[in-house]
């Protein structure tokens, strides 16, 4: 066995029956990868590999008794992963796959929550398996579909030998608009290769918004002469729909006319802010906080680098609900662009007032 | 016995596989492996490995009469391993075996998800739904209730009459259950770094126990029942148990001296001492004639999951996470 204190990652598979969510766990358990996956499967899987590292579970969403309303976890991962860790070194990840409806809020969680747990795993990626044709349907349908886009860290395009080109852009722009930060793979028969989709690391902190940078600077530079406080769009190339908040429907669309421009008012939305003057840690911490608690049960994702003032360092931060951590990462670089940006991912969450509260958080407000 | 002492007399081992839970057979310490073995530990410094599990034993109980061990395995079996040495399959099944008790009266109840089965040992099984999966069963010292944690409180089951239940109902995951050591107080540990305590014959007087810096998932009683000891915090915390009621509305003892977080603690029979064992890998002996330390085991890192008495009080015993374990004989309790 080994002796290290490593701690083992678990990457969390969502998705609709089937999306693909089986062949992919089929493909991770057969493949000649160099590893050993312990897999979590739930009790309507049809895995059909018997192996001694496939565990059953039954879902159960577990309230916490701490007066915190959307703090749930998964009662039976908690007891699962415990006894897996008593076997520590005869698998190096492990995988979770959950039902179809399921909310990955609970999973995600666990990790944050339960000490046990966060002492000896890491949440290595939230993975998204989706049908390329279908999709747009489920999204429509069901708010379980767009929850599950908004979580992920990596979403898997399936079947995309089933959709036109056209089809196909129109689904990731959807995506995007739900989830601007995940990556997407295109796939058929979720012949994705595997290092894309193991061993991210996608909570550590120090990995939060890396893959964004680009197009989330895109978008700032693109404002940043005339708008010195945010950036308005969501992503630089989808359909820019920023009607999120269907309390306050201000009605500016911005549609680009080369995608397919049907406006869907998405139950899951995201947009992010940018500055370039320095952020007070006094007014942030404080801030940021009350948003967890003021907006935590509709707040999904939320992911930021901050530059704060009199430090150096990039402050990173990130959230799942009022699950909040942050901590303050390497150096900024000399050759990097040196400002704030923050994310939100969420159901009908408040803009203006995310948005307000934020800026007032620069040390000039 | 002076702890100096003590501690130069400990019978250390080291394992190649985790420990995962520890039992007494008369005096030799049995040690469950996350390799699916028991290796018995005898006074003479000698281990015997047994390989009983295709994968973790992931529980194990000894039985009141002290000549059977029963392991709780993740390849769905529950297997009884008898002192001369016979080994018997007693459940198979699919999912994993979590948790296994033994009670003073010759019963015998594991748990596989929500389902408990409860036997008189040797005698079929009947089998329990709990509403939630069981995080652990204990027995009452008076044999009268079988205890199952569960999400939302604590199932009680009458070994006798298996259709008896009770719930003792508190919001939250409860992960860890026992009994005070006269049967009329059941406890819990729960997920949010706390205890709760329910008065059985009077539910509905209850109480929650809070304030611990981690999980308190280790308690029991002192040999004469008037205290709790607890894990879960830096110093020993120590609620008592003399009035009616218990400690609902006390407040706790404490006892500064450990070395950081406790994490598995048990009173020795027919003696004040207590046995504590800390996250970092240091053993204590507590006595309660002067509230001093003794250590007996030096931290090594690894959090001491299990401390334990023969039930005679003569021998003591821990296990580590990673596959050490110590022995001790402290002479007559």
């Amino acid at each position: 066995m080994t002796t290290s204190n490593e701690k083992i990652p678990v990457t969390v598979l969502t998705g609709y029956l089937g999306a693909g969510k089986t062949t992919l766990l089929n493909r991770i358990l057969t493949e000649n990868h160099g590893k050993k996956y312990a897999v979590v499967v739930n009790e309507f899987g049809e895995i059909g590999i018997d192996n001694d590292l496939v565990v059953d579970a039954d879902e159960e969403i577990f309230e916490m008794n701490n007066g915190c309303i959307c703090c749930t976890v998964r009662g039976d991962l908690i007891r699962i992963l415990a006894g897996l860790m008593k076997r520590a070194g005869d698998f190096d990840g492990i995988l979770v796959e959950t039902t179809g409806l399921a909310d990955p809020g609970p999973v995600a969680q666990t990790f944050f929550v339960d000490e046990d747990i966060a002492a000896k795993t890491k949440l290595d990626a939230i993975i998204t398996v989706v049908d390329a044709k279908h999709l747009s349907l489920e999204i429509d349908r069901a708010p379980e579909a767009q929850e599950q886009i908004a979580f992920a860290d990596i979403v898997v395009l399936n079947k995309t030998d089933t959709v036109s080109d056209t089809e196909l852009q129109a689904v990731e722009a959807r995506i995007r608009r739900i989830n601007p930060t995940c990556r997407i793979e295109r796939a058929e028969r979720c012949n994705v290769p595997l290092d894309n989709l193991l061993g991210q690391d996608a909570f550590a902190l120090d990995r939060i918004l890396e893959d964004d940078a680009d197009f989330l600077k895109k978008d700032f530079d693109e404002h940043d002469g005339h708008d010195h406080s945010h950036c308005d769009h969501d992503h630089g190339h989808c359909n820019h729909d920023h009607d999120h908040d269907h309390d306050h429907d201000h009605g500016h669309h911005h549609e680009h006319g080369h995608l397919d421009a049907s406006r869907h008012d998405e139950h899951v939305s995201s947009f992010s802010f940018m500055t370039r003057d320095k952020i007070d840690p006094e007014k942030f911490f404080p801030w940021i906080q009350m948003i967890g608690q003021e907006f935590g049960i509709d707040m999904l994702r939320m992911k930021g680098i901050l530059d704060m003032k009199d430090d150096d360092r990039r402050y990173v931060a990130q959230g799942v609900h009022m699950m909040l951590e942050g901590d303050f990462q390497r150096e900024w670089r000399k050759d990097e662009d040196r400002y704030s940006r923050i994310v939100f991912i969420g159901r009908n969450l408040p803009r203006d007032i995310i948005e307000d509260g934020f800026m007032k958080t620069r040390v000039t407000a | 016995m002076d702890p100096f002492d003590a501690a130069g007399a400990v019978l250390h081992y080291r394992f190649e596989a985790q420990a995962t839970a520890a039992a007494f057979i008369g005096s030799v310490l049995a040690v469950a492996g996350g390799d699916g073995a028991v290796r018995l530990c005898a006074v003479d410094g000698s281990s015997n490995k047994l390989d009983l599990h295709d994968g973790a034993i992931l529980a194990m109980a000894a039985n009141a009469k002290g000549d059977a061990l029963y392991t709780a395995g993740d390849d769905g079996k529950l297997k009884r391993l008898a002192a001369d040495g016979e080994i018997s399959v007693v459940h198979d099944g699919r999912k994993w075996v979590d948790c296994v008790a033994c009670s003073q009266r010759g019963h015998v109840a594991w748990s596989c998800g929500k389902s408990i089965f409860l036997a008189k040992e040797g005698h079929e099984a009947v089998e329990i739904t709990a509403p939630s999966s069981v995080s652990a069963l204990s027995f009452s010292p008076d044999g009268k209730w079988l205890g199952a944690a569960v999400y939302g409180g604590a199932l009680l089951v009458s070994p006798n009459q298996p259709e008896t239940t009770k719930f003792l109902e508190w919001k939250g995951s409860h992960i860890a259950i026992g009994f005070s050591t006269d049967g009329r107080f059941c406890v819990t540990a729960m997920l949010e770094n706390s205890l709760h305590i329910w008065k059985i014959a009077t539910p509905e007087k209850h109480g929650n126990m809070g304030g611990y810096p981690a999980k308190p998932v280790s308690f029991d009683w002192t040999a004469d029942g008037r205290a709790m000891l607890t894990a879960g915090a830096d110093v020993l915390v120590m609620w008592p148990f003399t009035g009616s009621d218990g400690p609902i509305g006390q407040n706790a003892a404490i006892y500064e001296g450990g070395v950081g977080i406790v994490r598995s603690v048990r009173g020795r029979p027919r003696s004040r001492q207590v046995l504590i064992g800390y996250a970092a890998g240091g053993v204590a002996l507590f006595n309660r004639k002067d509230d001093g330390f003794g250590y007996i085991a030096d931290a090594d890192g690894s959090p001491v999951i299990d401390v334990l008495f023969s039930p005679d009080g003569r021998m003591a015993g821990f296990i580590r996470e990673n596959g050490t374990a110590g022995l001790l004989d402290m002479g007559k309790a």
